[in-house]
């Protein structure tokens, strides 16, 4: 695999080519953040949080679908990207009701820690306040679209991982919402393994396992790496 | 010309509490009422939330007996599930419930009583607080913040590990005890219980000076509503409903919890958002004058209505109590619930000696599972301040379709506007508000140690103020107390 | 050492921007260099006075929401000193802050500096997030830190 340099922050960086710019800054120790992404799944670039600065390119692009190119001079932390950042998770904390001091994931959630980190001390938005139903007709696991910020990694673990594409998003913009077995209950829904991938790489209490009590949710993320490539590195025994 | 005297404390939302005292045409008090604006929306809140979240969700709504909504929440969920949860669950659950007694009860009786009882109702307001109290004695505010700290470490031991989860969880709880625990408070007893026997000596020897206080704060026959063991034993925890009359006699022995609707109705006036629970079968009112169905829950009803503690030191207690029965009926005046108090403290400092005791808590097995089982789960236990009810209706999934809080002090409303009736009657001076006649209405309520702050932290924070309007609704009279 | 005691209710709104407020302090703080214990509680009680009283308490400042009412507030941070000769408990189960002051000073013998922050709130609802007033309030803390004394809160000086 060939080599580009490029030049992220005023540091120059070498990458294989078929890396993206994401990939190629955390390589080199800059953090992006991100809430879509998550390692072993395909790129989406839907949250938008890892949008970056490229010169010559006049709009700002996803660095987690966007792939290194030999020159490429690119800015990941100005004063431009933050505000964008913050107000991106603004937007997803008034898209949907997240009260977090009552959610299952408080305190292990990744959107709570995120507004933490970009300092979001109060959102400028008016909150849309939707009715949406939780979903706990699963024997084992529970569905709430009120804390879902639709970064799709349920869906794309269902299908790339599991292969059995119960999950799907259904409607457009604000009407959008995670679906289970075309839009039945998820508890009816035949398609589904039970494997509960989908509850383990949700970042925010979207998908709890049933009976969790507030704050008791944690999710295993890495187990999905050791799943696609435990095999490969001999590693037989998962443990975090 | 009648004439209505508002005593209104400015406060937030919820504990917006006025204090309306009316006049007749001839200038005596005819009624009082004690206005609370409580929004129901909490329960509104939890409607559609699924229910193994409710302890965490109930227990974030008041901040002074969270406990209390924890375990009554943690009970109503065990009964959707059907399930009977581990024996070390349920010790450990009556453990922190007992750590909450002593936190609780000594807050209201050290902190918020006894200045008046120890420095005089009368008294210059300026010297009747806190500071008067410790300075007065500061011997025993030192081992009242010990006693209060003792409660709260064993609340902090078990219940609050991080920021604020529930530790009482539908099947169980989540945490158990470590040896060192056990250890700090078998340490601790001795002294807190020390405390305690002092504060009812001190209480004992000032009763002396409040033989009128003892006649008019709350002195009135009522019935007494209370949990107790299938024995007829003082309970905190979990037992069965009883019901006393203000003879003596029982109405109902020991009513299943489920049952409770049976028994308790709720009433709805336009000048309250707190409900008025009454016993139903005597019925809410008939004409104008008393209502039937006017219950007290709380310490008073608590020790009222057992047969015995259960504990030798309280049992102690228990039996100088009852000499305070006229003619061997129930205690009446709602100022004895100050000793009443005092009694529960030591209850569960004794209980909290034999829980630690029990090598039964030390159990690993914690937490039992199940799925949806019942629509409906009730939970009624006793909160510091009264009978705590909890009753959820849920769907086949486990969405909650119908949320119902009845709290302790929604059960002592009826009583608590009677208790300032009663005092307004004997204490108000022609048609001026005095210091006195307001510490004594503060007082008055206090003993019922209502939770107003049920979710904001404010109440009361705010200048009092006192308003004498006549019939027209022009304002004769004004004071502003800060 | 400055101990912070911001105290609220993080369910009803505003009531809540009192223990937000306390971080915000705190951040501020923390950035000149001081060192800060923040004590976040729902209500003030008695033995929020053994904190205080601990050695190396330079000053304590308490963090409160206050109910803002329309043409009675200016909607705007405030700062005011705390006696630490007592104070007075309503019906309720707080305390004022002087009276966790006094506990200090009588119990302890300890009176280091107080003072009571206040944020204007008006909407007390089930539920997090702030009202715009609130929101307003909350970004002036810089203003309002660079208009008091260098030493505050250790050393008095003209509050507003």
């Amino acid at each position: 695999m060939p080599v580009v340099t490029l030049t992220i922050n005023d540091k120059l960086v070498s990458a294989q080519s078929d890396k993206t710019v994401l990939e190629a800054a955390r390589d080199a120790g800059f953090e992006i953040p991100t809430l879509c992404h998550l390692e072993g799944l395909t790129p989406r670039g839907g949250c938008r949080l890892c949008l970056v600065e490229v010169e010559g390119v006049p709009r700002l692009l996803a660095s987690c679908v966007t792939q290194v190119q030999e020159g490429m001079v690119v800015r990941t932390e100005t004063e431009r990207l933050h505000n964008y950042r913050k107000m991106m998770v603004e937007l997803l904390l008034a898209e949907r009701n997240h009260v977090c001091a009552v959610c299952v994931m408080n305190g292990h959630c990744e959107l709570q820690s995120l507004a933490a980190k970009l300092g979001v001390d109060h959102v400028r938005y008016d909150y849309l306040c939707p009715d949406l139903p939780v979903d706990a007709s699963h024997e084992r696991n529970t569905r709430d679209p009120n804390r879902c910020i639709l970064c799709a990694r349920c869906i794309r673990v269902c299908d790339e991982v599991e292969g059995a594409h119960c999950l799907d998003m259904m409607g457009r913009g604000i009407h959008c919402n995670i679906i289970t077995g075309m839009n039945q209950e998820w508890g009816k829904a035949r398609s589904c393994t039970a494997c509960g991938k989908c509850v383990q790489v949700c970042p925010t209490g979207a998908l709890f396992k049933k009976g969790s009590s507030v704050a008791e949710m944690e999710k295993q993320r890495e187990f999905l790496i050791w799943i696609l490539d435990g095999r490969d590195k001999k590693v037989w025994h998962w443990s975090r | 010309m009648a004439q209505t005297i508002h005593i209104e404390p400015v406060t937030r939302i919820e504990g917006h509490a006025k204090i309306t005292i009316e006049l007749d045409d001839a200038g005596k008090v005819s009624d009082a009422k004690f206005h609370v604006v409580e929004f129901r929306g909490f329960e509104k809140f939890c409607e559609g939330r699924t229910y193994p979240e409710m302890p965490g969700i109930t227990m974030r709504i008041c901040g002074i007996c969270p406990i209390s909504h924890m375990i009554a929440s943690a009970k109503a969920c065990d009964a959707i599930t059907g399930v009977r949860i581990p024996k070390a669950a349920e010790k450990l659950r009556r453990l922190i419930n007992h750590a909450q007694y002593v936190q609780s009860h000594a807050l209201s009786f050290f902190h918020l009583s006894a200045p008046d009882l120890l420095l005089g109702m009368e008294s210059d307001p300026a010297a009747r607080n806190v500071i008067g109290l410790i300075q007065a004695n500061p011997d025993l505010a030192r081992k009242a913040v010990r006693l209060r700290q003792f409660g709260q470490e064993i609340i902090r031991m078990l219940g609050t590990k991080s920021v604020h989860p529930p530790w009482a969880v539908p099947g169980g709880v989540r945490d158990g005890l470590k040896e060192e625990n056990i250890e700090w408070i078998r340490k601790r007893l001795p002294e807190e219980m020390d405390t305690t026997e002092l504060a009812i000596k001190l209480l004992l020897d000032s009763y002396g000076g409040f033989s009128r206080e003892i006649e008019v704060y709350g002195n009135f026959p009522s019935l007494f509503v209370g949990l107790v063991t299938p024995e007829g034993g003082l309970e905190f925890y979990d037992g069965l409903l009883r019901v006393m009359d203000a003879d003596g006699k029982l109405l109902e022995k020991g009513l299943a919890n489920e049952k409770w609707r049976d028994i308790i109705a709720e009433a709805v006036e336009p000048w309250s958002y707190l409900k008025f629970p009454y016993f139903k079968p005597f019925g809410y009112r008939i004409g104008n004058g008393d209502i039937p169905g006017l219950y007290r829950v709380g310490p008073l009803a608590r020790v009222n209505i057992c047969d015995f503690a259960g504990t030798p030191k309280a049992d102690r207690e228990l039996r100088n109590f009852r000499r305070l029965g006229k003619e061997g009926k129930p205690v009446w005046s709602s100022f004895h619930t100050h000793y009443a108090r005092l009694i529960e403290i030591l209850f569960s400092l004794e209980k909290i000696g034999e829980l630690i005791e029990d090598p039964a808590i030390m159990n690993g097995h914690l937490r039992s599972q199940a799925g949806v089982n019942n629509d409906m789960g009730v939970g009624i236990m006793e909160a510091p301040r009264g009978t705590l009810f909890h009753e959820y209706q849920v769907d086949e999934t486990g969405v909650l379709k119908k949320v119902n809080l009845l709290v302790a002090t929604g059960n002592n409303n009826l009583a608590m506007n009677k208790t300032i009736l009663q005092i307004a009657r004997s204490y108000m001076d022609g048609a001026s508000i005095t210091e006195g006649l307001c510490n004594r209405v503060e007082h008055g309520i206090r003993l019922y140690d209502p939770c107003l702050s049920c979710s904001t932290h404010a109440v009361g924070q705010m200048p009092m103020v006192l308003q004498l309007v006549d019939s027209k609704g022009n304002l004769v009279d004004q004071k502003v107390r800060g | 050492m400055i101990v912070i005691i911001a105290y609220g209710n993080t369910l009803r709104r505003d009531d809540g921007a009192g223990v937000f407020l306390g971080g915000m302090l705190r951040g501020a703080l923390k950035k000149n260099g001081r060192e800060v214990n923040l004590i976040e509680v729902h209500q003030l009680t008695p033995e929020l006075s053994i904190p205080i009283a601990e050695e190396g308490v330079s000053s304590v400042v308490f963090v409160d929401t206050r109910v803002a009412e329309e043409g009675k507030d200016n909607f705007d941070l405030r700062v005011t000193a705390v006696s630490t000769q007592g104070g007075r408990s309503g019906c309720g189960h707080h305390l004022d802050p002087a009276s966790v002051m006094a506990y200090a000073r009588v119990l302890y013998g300890k009176w280091p500096p107080a003072w009571l922050l206040t944020v204007p709130g008006v909407d007390f609802q089930h539920g997090e997030g702030f009202s715009a007033f609130t929101q307003q309030a909350l970004s002036r803390l810089p203003h309002l830190l660079a208009s008091l004394p260098r030493e505050w809160p250790d050393k008095e000086g003209p509050v507003s």
